[in-house]
């Protein structure tokens, strides 16, 4: 326990197998969240999502996002976030958190997800289908 | 001195560059340098914008340096 992965990708993010094969044998609980880009929003068709990073601070600040989140907890996490353009869909955001007991994975995933959504520099643009756009 | 000020998203957008190189008088807060710019664009100018200085976030009276890199963060909305 206790091994962190973070990257920042413009490549497709997969669904990792659910055999399990890759996690700590003493993981008896495996939460897996992905973040997809929706096919609407505030009532208007969107057809993707450009996403944009200061990749230099991101990288760092995804780094100690997860840090403060695991703070000690015995859970091994993975978190991958993709930027440049992602089709409706399709993975933007994706964290895997083993742990032991169902309760500190279910933890460590909701924090960490809602602090990238404070402080992490990334952005995102809508497409709609008016071919107009809007950063949120 | 001279700084760099790197833009993103709606800023970038703005200011049709994603950095600028500014002249910055001796004394000159990371705050006075972002509202100086902020004011060249009424599409911006009340967007709540972070600072961070060489990649980390600063308060507004962070003092600049010469050749410091100065990035206006906006709103962020990851994930």
């Amino acid at each position: 326990m206790g091994k962190t992965n973070v990257t920042i990708t413009d490549r497709p993010i997969q669904k990792r197998d659910d055999s399990g094969a890759d996690f700590d044998p003493g993981s008896g609980a495996v939460i897996t969240f992905a973040g997809v880009v929706r096919n609407q929003n505030d009532d208007r068709p969107v057809t993707g999502i450009y996403y944009e990073c200061y990749r230099e601070m991101a990288e760092r600040e995804l780094r100690r996002v997860v840090d403060e989140g695991v703070d000690g907890q015995e859970v091994d996490i993975s978190v991958v976030h993709r930027i440049g353009e992602v089709a409706v869909g399709e993975i933007s955001l994706l964290v895997v958190v083993a742990s032991p007991h169902r309760q500190a994975a279910f933890d460590v995933c909701q924090q960490v997800i809602d602090t990238i959504k404070e402080r992490v520099p990334i952005w995102k643009k809508e497409h709609y289908a008016d071919e107009s756009t809007r950063w949120l | 001195m001279k700084i760099e000020v790197l833009l993103f998203a709606q800023l970038k957008d703005a200011f049709q560059t994603d950095r600028r190189v500014v002249e910055v008088a001796e004394g000159r807060t990371a705050r006075d340098v972002a509202a100086a710019l902020l004011q060249e664009h009424p599409t911006i100018a009340a967007l709540p914008v972070s600072l961070a200085v060489n990649e980390e976030f600063v308060g507004d009276e962070c003092c600049l340096r010469e050749g410091d890199r100065l990035a206006l963060i906006p709103p962020v909305s990851g994930g």
